[in-house]
């Protein structure tokens, strides 16, 4: 009896402490003194402690010594390196860093949960650019990075933000201009093919992808050597279906970068082409094949050819991981014969910064330094294709890299006219993914390519209208 | 105090820390999720969500893709839960005998429940490769045909089934056990006599003296099976397509990858009513018999 | 509740045998199968055809794992929350049980029972926003409060079962000798279902420390528990599988060993105390 009395008045509190939580500003991280402009508001104007900038020449990195930070990275061979050397930092400034790196499903849905709670037990985070580069920005996780970058009392003048290639930095720019992310690395999409096996057909490197075709078509020889193998799975498909969308002329919105343009005769060829190549040439469960099926079964040596982000090539050439070490050949995706476009495109993470933080100037310290010269060219002799042109040109790279000269033509030229993989929507690009994923996987399974991309358009088309279809 | 007070505060106090402990902390959830459920918050809005009553459970019931989850949760559980019992009841019969090797035996038989499901379900993942995986290569020693296992929509729910029966027939097994255990002995001394009939007392007697153990271990393990999440998110992420896409998995992309706070508090609202129904509706089944 | 009785003869114990060894090849398959995996190298780890028994074997994979992650933290964090939990499940749930039992609260044990049917992923948001009022991110008490939620309902479960078989005399004559009824659960109850108890703490301990979803939440660096480690075998542009073998082989290891000690308790206990529910 008085028990159900005090249940009752404890969930009446509790209802009127939810409601007032959802009275509140959404959910967006807490405005805080040092947010207006980004350029520490409150806390830097209170200058340095111990090190002087009136004259600008000595920048100083112990400022936030003291401070500790919570950094959330997705697995990667960059958070590796950074994870190796993070001691350099700490000793360097003085500031302790708790470093956390999770798979990237997980370090998602980690930080989904800690942006819900305000943002402030997350300084800094790797983001996945094309997945997350507009829904992040509009929801307020991002904090905005020009302000810190003109600010010389706090950057370093090493960090010489000129040296990120020009694509890197656009895909780390909003349309209105708002840097969000620094770029650590680009994946851009190529081929691979097995040059034994085209050497003793006679084949020469594929021209167009109607030649792609036509080669699976030749080295097909199940259950020895299948012609072909790429992403099946809905959603990790989508990525790598943008690169023969656009090939092709496609894309997956019109100019004015909102409306889907999923079932126009471009986009209805590119999934022909894509869906078609999978249900034809490619080996048994490819529908459900993500990247990693797909790498794997190349690497193995059992398919002629593919084609994925570059840098998953570091394992090709490694004769303990591979079978296929020194056969491979690199070369641009080829164009459609009738379009001639070539496509690179590429997926992109980047370093940011959570809005939420209290911490931002010393968080801006560790973004300074994990995207440096310095780490960043170590990543690039550990196998990322980083974002720096210096690491990029540099001798140590060009000495100790393992990859052949051809894997870093291929690359370098992909850089030069790579784009995001995916559009920049105001959506959970992984609803998106699912949705339009779901379409191409079913043409793979033989349905008719026009209705299924008709499907996937109006699936789109509900889904920006805000009212999702699941 | 006088003694009836006296005795029920005793009660209160041996029953009061779990219950207690139970109810605080999962109050805050349970009433933030119902909460949530009726209004249209998405995780990544900045706007503050507005009340929409029963929107979202309209919505949800009016959804395909709900229904479909339901469907493969169902399917998929009344398929584990199928084989795992045949096996479990068989299994739990055979090592009730005595014989040698006994003890070795069933320790290894009931192994697979103490594995952790993420681990189990990746070295699973690399046995089904169509391709090069081990499974398949068995197949093809023996004269079967391969089979395309959590690579095709048809088969990948079977294929997901037979993992949850690997795993968990061991928990059936052992409560089988148990039941043979507390039977009375009369039993088996009439199937002795009997000798050669012994299979006939089997089936008529044996099994329905089980019957309450067998309700009793499949109860538990439905509850569990209905809210598989772990390894199908493991092995296929709910593909290919939607095709092995339990409700739990449905649920954590709505809350976590698509950001629908609100609709998914109330999927979460349904999907307990779901299993609730189910678990009463076998318990009520026992209880009538 | 008679005694156990077979009812064979002899001469099938070999066909017993038989029976029972075919069955029990799929199970020490898989095992297997994560054994051989963890001492292949890299290449043939994917091979085709899959070696079974001849090939080099490697522990390079071994030695990764356990120099890239942090694997002894882990191992003991994991041990810490696991241990934490049934320790904690015990001292809430045995009461608890008992109390059921012996006074018949059947409402009480729906209702306990009942909140095992939430799906436990709909906590971790409102959680997360809890824990963090308190402190409790990233503690050791934080994962064990969660996954008491789980582990002590079915302590419980288990152990109303256990405690039903005791006879009502029992108690009687205890409090006729003076117990109060706390000392008379603990003095003479509790060691009658010592097999109970400890069939339930297995279970609970391996629930606990399989647990993956909650510690991927609530925990951070300092307190990561096995299983979530296994997933960082899973890196960006590759999936290395001998690696991951023997993260798998390792994270499951101690719990088969603890089983293997155990497992004559658990059987024992499961089997003679009668889980009728």
């Amino acid at each position: 009896m008085f028990r159900k009395w005090w249940i009752g008045v404890l969930a009446a509190l509790m209802v009127l402490t939810l409601a007032a939580c959802n009275a509140k500003s959404g959910n967006g991280p807490k405005e805080t003194a040092a947010d207006s402009g980004g350029s520490g508001g409150g806390q830097s104007s209170a200058q340095n402690e111990s090190g002087s900038k009136e004259d600008g020449s000595s920048f100083d990195w112990k400022r936030y010594s003291g401070t500790t930070i919570q950094v959330l990275f997705s697995s990667h061979p960059w958070a590796t390196v950074v994870e190796e050397h993070v001691g350099e930092f700490e000793q360097l400034t003085g500031i302790k860093v708790q470093l956390e790196v999770l798979p990237e499903q997980q370090a998602r849905q980690k930080l989904a949960v800690q942006m819900a709670a305000g943002g402030q037990d997350v300084d800094a985070y790797m983001t996945a650019l094309q997945n997350e580069k507009a829904i992040y920005y509009i929801s307020g996780w991002y904090e905005p990075l020009n302000a810190y970058l003109d600010d010389p009392a706090l950057t370093s003048p090493e960090f010489d933000f000129g040296d990120f290639s020009k694509a890197a930095v656009e895909m780390g720019t909003q349309s209105d201009g708002t840097i969000v992310s620094i770029p650590i690395d680009l994946n851009p999409y190529v081929l691979f093919y097995r040059k034994d096996l085209f050497e003793a057909a006679g084949l020469d490197k594929p021209k167009t992808l109607q030649e792609v075709r036509e080669f699976a078509s030749i080295l097909h020889d199940p259950p020895n050597v299948y012609g072909y193998v790429n992403r099946g799975l809905r959603n990790a498909n989508v990525t790598n279906f943008d690169v023969i969308l656009k090939a092709m002329g496609g894309d997956f919105v019109g100019p004015d970068g909102l409306t889907p343009t999923l079932n126009t005769p471009e986009a209805v060829r590119a999934v022909e082409w894509y869906s078609g190549m999978l249900k034809d040439f490619g080996p048994p469960g490819v529908v459900n094949f993500n990247w990693n099926e797909s790498i794997s079964l190349f690497q193995q040596g059992k398919v002629a050819m593919t084609y994925d982000g570059a840098n998953f090539a570091s394992q090709f050439e490694d004769p303990e991981k591979s079978t296929v070490a020194g056969k491979v050949g690199y070369m641009l995706i080829p164009p459609d014969e009738e379009t001639g476009i070539v496509n690179a495109d590429s997926g992109a993470y980047g370093l940011a910064i959570s809005k939420g933080s209290e911490k931002k100037e010393a968080t801006w310290l560790f973004v300074q330094w994990a995207t440096g010269a310095d780490v960043m060219l170590k990543a690039q002799i550990a196998g990322v294709g980083t974002t720096r042109q210096s690491a990029w040109e540099s001798k140590e790279f060009l000495d100790q890299s393992t990859m052949p000269p051809e894997w870093i033509e291929t690359f370098k030229s992909a850089l030069a006219i790579t784009g995001l993989n995916l559009p920049t929507l105001p959506v959970s690009m992984t609803e998106y993914r699912d949705i339009v994923g779901v379409s191409i996987q079913s043409v793979i399974e033989g349905a008719d390519p026009q209705r299924a991309m008709d499907e996937a358009q109006k699936g789109i088309e509900l889904l920006m209208k805000g009212a999702t279809t699941q | 105090m006088n003694a009836t007070n006296r005795i029920r505060l005793t009660k209160m106090l041996f029953i009061a820390p779990a219950s207690l402990f139970l109810f605080l902390i999962l109050i805050f959830p349970i009433l933030y999720t119902l909460f949530q459920s009726f209004y249209n918050k998405k995780l990544t809005q900045l706007t503050p969500p507005k009340f929409v009553g029963f929107d979202n459970y309209v919505r949800a019931l009016q959804n395909p893709e709900f229904w479909n989850s339901v469907q493969i949760t169902v399917t998929f559980t009344v398929l584990a839960l199928a084989m795992q019992t045949v096996l479990g009841v068989a299994l739990g019969l055979l090592y009730h005998q005595t014989f040698k090797g006994r003890g070795l035996l069933r320790t290894l038989a009931i192994m697979p429940m103490a594995a952790a499901p993420v681990s189990v379900a990746l070295i699973f993942v690399m046995m089904f490769n169509p391709t090069i995986g081990v499974l398949n290569y068995l197949l093809e020693q023996i004269g079967l045909p391969k089979s395309l296992w959590i690579y095709d929509s048809h088969s990948v729910v079977p294929s997901l089934a037979l993992v949850d029966t690997w795993q968990y027939t061991p928990i059936l097994m052992i409560m089988v056990m148990a039941g043979l255990a507390s039977l009375p002995s009369e039993v088996f001394e009439q199937a002795k006599i009997d000798g050669a009939r012994g299979w006939q007392t089997l089936w008529h007697i044996l099994l329905p003296m089980l019957r309450p153990f067998i309700v009793a271990a499949v109860v538990f393990r439905l509850n569990d099976a209905l809210k598989t999440f772990d390894t199908v998110y493991v092995m296929t992420q709910g593909g290919p397509g939607n095709s092995s896409e339990m409700l739990n998995i449905y649920l954590y992309n709505q809350a976590f990858a698509y950001f629908n706070t609100g609709y998914a508090s109330a999927i979460v609202i349904l999907f307990t009513l779901l299993v609730l129904l189910l678990v009463s509706l076998l318990i009520r089944g026992r209880r009538a018999n | 509740m008679g005694t156990v009785r077979s009812w064979k003869q002899p001469a099938k114990s070999w066909l017993m045998f038989a029976a029972a060894a075919l069955i029990s090849i799929p199970s020490l398959f898989v095992f297997y199968w994560m054994l051989i995996v963890s001492l292949k190298s890299d290449v043939d780890s994917q091979a085709y055809p899959p070696a079974f028994l001849f090939f080099e074997p490697s522990f390079k994979s071994y030695g990764d794992v356990l120099t890239e992650t942090p694997f002894v933290k882990y191992l003991i964090n994991t041990l810490i929350v696991s241990l934490g939990t049934v320790f904690a499940g015990l001292v809430l749930g045995l009461p608890a049980a008992y109390g059921i039992a012996r006074w018949k609260l059947h409402a009480w044990s729906v209702g306990i029972v009942a909140t095992r049917m939430i799906p436990g992923i709909s906590f971790l948001l409102p959680w997360y926003l809890l824990f963090r009022e308190f402190g409790l991110i990233d503690t050791y008490f934080g994962l064990i409060i969660a996954q008491l939620t789980i582990c002590l309902p079915m302590v419980i479960w288990l152990m109303i079962g256990f405690f039903e078989e005791v006879p009502a005399e029992l108690h009687d004559a205890a409090r006729i000798d003076g117990c109060t009824e706390f000392g008379s659960f603990v003095r003479i109850i509790l060691p009658l279902t010592r097999q109970g108890i400890a069939a339930s703490s297995i279970l609970s301990f391996i629930y606990a420390w399989n647990n993956f979803m909650f510690p991927i939440i609530l925990a951070g660096q300092k307190t990561r528990t096995l299983p979530a480690a296994v997933f960082s075998a899973m890196s960006f542009e590759q999936i290395n599988w001998a690696n991951l073998a023997a993260m798998a082989t390792l994270v499951t290891l101690p719990v088969l060993v603890l089983f293997g000690i155990a497992q004559k308790h658990i059987v024992a206990g499961l089997t003679s105390g009668g889980v009728k529910g």
